[in-house]
């Protein structure tokens, strides 16, 4: 199984969730690749293969590009599962690729339990066991619990 | 103009939650029901924006049960026009792309400028249904907005990022906004909208027909989760408990390493 | 000789005197009538209310209003003197009245002379004395306004009119006297009766026959300009208060005391709900307006006021006035202002000592009915949150609806859906079904009844919030919806009696729901309990406590029951150490009127004050009976700085510490 990990470039920096998503891959046991629309000023400290468009070029927001990209680093990868962050860039860009990919997403995964994804329900009151039609997982997953 | 905004009826959070028989949904028995927070804040952009531009029209839409026409009745003594209802007692059942597909059959020739959405519900939190309807409709899309404009027929928005960051985003309509906290402060309704909204247009239509997709993904099983180690209960005068909390951050978690 | 005097005596009595004196008087009068035929215009700018109803009770009111002067004596010093003066004048007004009638009817028409011998030696020494109350208690009340000056007491130009033209009359009138004396009465024994005239007379006698009759001429004349000019200044100063405050004990609320209007809320007619506009209110409310005489009595009292909070019952009442009579195109709520008609606690105290009967707390209502419902605007978003977690959840704290009867677990009671034979209905309220602090007075109240043997029953989650907060901050359309929904609940189950450990619960199912076709009994704990215990049902083992206690604007002002709770303390052992602000005067805990769901967020904290109050009582416990004041006082005794001196407690955690067992 390969998971692509969306990791995540803001003003100059990269963000720590990036990392969380890296986290989460190793967790599920899957091996990964990470797309990223940044700078190779700061490159994520990651072994596996790393798909950078330059942010500069393609602007920090552009939803209609980076999903471009990023159906484009699909194509090549055809990994089973993307991987964003429970963030505003996460929720901004998975409906969009899983629309794309005709894919299921599932939001706010706070753990894998035997490799099925459990979100949270309800003000983290319940949670829910998600099965997922086809076989590609889209997850924006929630940063705390995986750390 | 026309503007559509999508709302959802949600239990309050403060309810006592049960899980059913199957395993796979809370009970509705013992909650009591409300319109999704995120889903207030877009029912008031839209009403101000409809009272910004004349001879604007305002449909609220909501999917579920019929219960969901009280919260929707909420809505239009807001200021909505007129409402939609997308009957549906299985509508827990549907999948955010279930949901997003039924929105976007609906709306696809109505001709909306706006659409409104609240950026996730406050029990699925899938935070997929707006930006769903949008790209399956084809109109641009801006998630998590905090601020809203509109002027000549464009939208300026803020987004809400995280750390307190925000991002000025605009676009031509039509197109589609989803509504984060701190956009707005909801109207109370007044009384006489309340009357008026006894008397406005709230049709309603199966599911059934709207719903041309196949949904994704299900919810094989729900629970609560288990309590780890539980809460810390700190006593004492203030000055104590800031040092003793000090301390336990220090000691147990790295959040002032 | 019989003993009497001469009538016009050197002024005349034919037509020179005469037709002067009575076109003046008819012209005075004229002008007054004209005047407050201006007036009721005014007053006809509000919405019909029926105030003359019940005319028998009506007529009680004005009689002790006025003649007994009952409201203005309740406050000592100025309220006293005012009672005084007015006895003293009104006596020396029946003295002129009796010269009239004898002088130009019954003696003129038919020869009858009434004003003789013995009646009239006490007629002359009751006039006198009246006299000389009169100018010695305006002399009071003149030093009062002018010297001493009390906070808050403003004075006008009216003000200077009314003592200086009062001052006049009763000076005048003793030179007149005094003059007529020293020519016609000095060394006779009849001038003893006349004492004040006696010294007036001893004044003046050494002018000479001459002068003195000249000077009599004069001031007579000269008092009576001054008495038409006092006709003619009532309907255009604060004398005006004599008619309009008068007709106010007439036209006064017969209760229930405190009692809102409900508004017909399914009228399509009806534009607009409460009031905006002059026009919104009743014409009661804008003859109020007339008869304030801005004794400020309602401010001394006002907790609001008292916390440098933006309001003055009577500055908003004359708000409401100048708007009536100078303005009456203008918004009511922006002349009275918004954080003004927001801060009042509807305690009541205001219009409880109003010796004037005028009526602050509907006025307030009503204004905060229009910016409720017409405008949706409350006094904070916490305010709004709290009435529409009422809306979702049936309780202003939003917390979930199902859970409104797991206190009650383990204790025994079912709710009436799972067995509505009970020998009473408790009606729990919110804050003991919720608050865990309140849930303890609940949990009292229960082992209390169970002790006395009487079987409990409540509605558990199928009970709502009874809209007292929610009426008070002017959602009627809250209130009613969930009044309705109790009723209906309520009546459904054939309830004999209801008991409520809330004074607010009380207040709004005793008195408001009435208006809702519910007829059944409601009774508050402290008078269900008490009636317990003389039956002999409850029995309590007297313990020692020293105590001061609380009366709840609730339970007190608006519902008169100061005793039945004092009664339940004392049977229990306690020692009672009144505050100084006790029953009827007693100041509020800051949380009613609804604003137990608002931040106090502007002036000083109400509840910190009154804890203070009890804790300069000098006893370590402060007893309560209503669970707002209850949450407002353990907060205020933190905010006092007097944990573990002052401990706040209900009346209910009392006695249950008290059961025989």
């Amino acid at each position: 199984m390969k998971a692509l990990l969306v990791a995540e470039y803001r003003d100059g920096q990269l963000l720590n969730s990036s990392y969380e998503l890296v986290a989460f891959a190793e967790q599920v046991g899957t091996e990964s690749a990470m797309f990223l629309v940044g700078s190779d000023s700061v490159l994520p400290q990651y072994e596996g293969t790393l798909y950078l468009a330059d942010s500069s070029k393609y602007s920090e927001f552009n939803p209609a590009v980076h999903k471009q990209l990023l159906l484009d680093v699909i194509t090549k990868e055809q990994p089973e599962m993307v991987v964003f962050a429970h963030s505003s860039y996460g929720w901004d860009l998975a409906p969009r690729i899983a629309l794309a990919l005709n894919a299921a997403q599932i939001s706010e995964v706070v753990e894998v339990v035997d490799g099925t994804p459990v979100a949270s329900v309800c003000n983290a009151k319940l949670r829910r066991e998600v099965k997922a039609k086809p076989t590609r997982l889209w997850s924006p997953c929630k940063q705390e619990p995986l750390a | 103009m026309k503007i559509l905004v999508c709302i959802k009826q949600v239990p309050d959070m403060e309810s006592k939650f049960k899980v059913n028989a199957d395993g796979n949904w809370y009970v509705d028995a013992d909650l009591a029901w409300r319109m999704n927070e995120y889903d207030e804040y877009a029912v008031e952009q839209a009403v101000q924006l409809k009272e910004q531009v004349d001879g604007s029209d305002l449909t609220v839409l909501s999917i579920g049960p019929q219960r969901v026409q009280e919260t929707m009745k909420k809505a239009l003594a807001m200021g909505c026009d007129r409402g939609f209802h997308i009957a549906d007692d299985e509508s827990c059942k549907k999948d955010p792309f279930e949901i997003a597909s039924m929105i976007a059959e609906f709306a696809k020739d109505k001709g909306f400028d706006l659409i409104f959405t609240g950026m996730q519900s406050q029990d699925r939190g899938s935070a997929q249904v707006g930006v769903l309807v949008a790209e399956t409709l084809n109109l641009p899309s801006i998630s998590t907005i905090i601020d809203f404009s509109f002027a000549s027929g464009k939208v300026s928005a803020k987004r809400e990022l995280e750390g307190g960051i925000k991002a000025n985003v605009s676009c031509a309509t039509p197109a589609l906004v989803t509504c984060q906290l701190g956009l707005n402060t909801p109207r109370y309704p007044t009384l006489p909208n309340i009357m008026k909204a006894k008397r406005k247009e709230l049709l309603s239509i199966p599911a059934e027909e709207l719903l041309k997709v196949e949904g994704k993904q299900e919810t094989a099983r729900i629970y609560f989760p288990e309590k780890k180690g539980g809460g810390l209960v700190l006593e004492g005068d203030a000055n104590d408990l800031a040092d003793q909390l000090i301390k336990i951050l220090k000691e147990k978690t790295g959040v002032l390493a | 000789m019989e003993f009497t005097r001469e009538i016009y005596w050197n002024v005349g009595h034919g037509v020179t005197t005469l037709l002067p004196m009575y076109v003046l008087t008819f012209a005075s009068i004229a002008v007054l009538v004209k005047a407050f035929m201006k007036r009721v215009k005014v007053y006809k700018q509000g919405k019909p209310v029926e105030r003359l109803d019940q005319i028998p009770a009506r007529v009680l009111n004005l009689v002790k209003g006025v003649l007994l002067q009952n409201k203005v004596i309740r406050v000592k010093g100025p309220g006293l003197a005012h009672g005084l003066f007015f006895w003293g004048f009104f006596l020396l007004f029946l003295g002129t009245c009796l010269i009239v009638l004898q002088a130009d009817f019954t003696d003129l028409l038919f020869g009858v002379k009434f004003l003789k011998g013995n009646f009239y030696l006490l007629f002359s020494l009751v006039l006198d004395i009246a006299g000389l109350v009169a100018i010695v208690m305006l002399g009071g009340l003149l030093v009062r306004r002018y010297l001493v000056r009390p906070e808050g007491l403003e004075s006008k130009s009216d003000d200077a009119i009314v003592h200086g033209l009062l001052f006049a009359i009763l000076i005048s009138g003793f030179v007149i006297e005094g003059a007529r004396m020293a020519v016609t009465e000095l060394d006779t024994l009849l001038a003893y009766w006349s004492p004040i005239g006696l010294v007036f007379a001893k004044g003046l006698a050494g002018l000479g026959e001459g002068s003195l009759r000249s000077v009599h001429r004069f001031a007579w004349w000269f008092h009576l300009l001054l008495v038409m000019g006092f006709i003619v200044a009532i309907p255009f100063t604060k004398f005006r208060h004599i008619f309009t405050t008068s007709l106010n004990y007439l036209f006064a609320d017969l209760g229930p005391t405190g009692k809102l209007v409900s508004l017909d809320l399914e009228d399509d007619e009806v534009e607009s709900f409460g009031a905006s506009k002059i026009t919104d209110l009743t014409w009661k409310d804008i003859f109020d307006t007339d008869a304030c005489t801005q004794c400020k009595r309602c401010q001394d009292r006002c907790p609001a006021h008292n916390t440098e909070k933006p309001l003055s019952p009577m500055k908003l009442v004359n708000q409401i006035g100048e708007v009536a009579f100078d303005n009456p195109e203008a918004n009511l709520v922006d002349v009275c202002d918004k954080d003004a008609i927001w801060s009042c606690t509807t305690c009541r105290a205001c219009q409880e000592i109003c010796p004037a009967a005028i009526e602050h707390v509907g006025k307030i209502v009503d204004m905060r009915r229009n910016l409720v419902l017409m405008e949706g605007e409350f006094p904070g978003e916490e305010v709004m949150t709290a009435m529409e977690q009422t809306e979702v959840n049936g309780n202003p704290l939003g917390i979930g609806y199902a859970g409104r009867g797991d206190w009650a677990e383990d204790l025994g009671i079912k709710t009436l859906a799972e067995d509505p034979d009970v020998d009473i209905l408790y009606f729990v309220g919110c804050y003991a079904s919720f608050d865990a602090r309140n849930i303890k007075i609940a949990k009292a109240f229960i082992q209390l009844c169970h002790s006395a043997g009487i079987k409990v029953g409540i509605l558990g989650k199928e009970e709502k919030c009874c809209g007292e907060p929610m009426r008070k901050m002017g959602n009627e359309y809250l209130y009613q919806s969930l009044a309705a929904e109790n009723i209906e609940l309520i009546k459904n189950y054939g309830v004999k009696e209801i008991v409520t450990s809330c004074p607010h619960c009380f207040n709004t199912l005793n008195k408001d729901y009435r208006d809702l076709d519910f007829e059944i009994p409601v009774i508050n704990y402290t008078v269900y309990l008490e009636r317990l215990l003389q039956t002999g049902q409850l029995k309590l083992k007297a313990k020692e406590l020293f105590c001061t206690y609380h009366d709840s604007c609730y339970l007190g002002r608006h519902n008169d029951i100061y005793d039945a709770p004092r009664a339940l303390i004392q049977t229990a052992g306690g020692r009672i150490v009144e505050m100084e602000k006790n029953r009827a005067e007693a100041f509020c805990c800051s949380a009613g009127g609804g604003r137990i769901m608002a931040e106090e967020k502007l002036g000083s904290r109400i509840n910190v004050k009154r804890v203070k109050m009890a804790a300069e009582a000098g006893s370590p416990i402060l007893v309560s009976n209503c669970p707002f004041c209850l949450t407002m006082f353990e907060d205020g005794v933190k905010g006092a700085d007097l944990e573990g001196q002052l401990l706040s407690m209900d009346i209910a955690e009392v006695l249950v510490e008290r059961l025989e067992t």
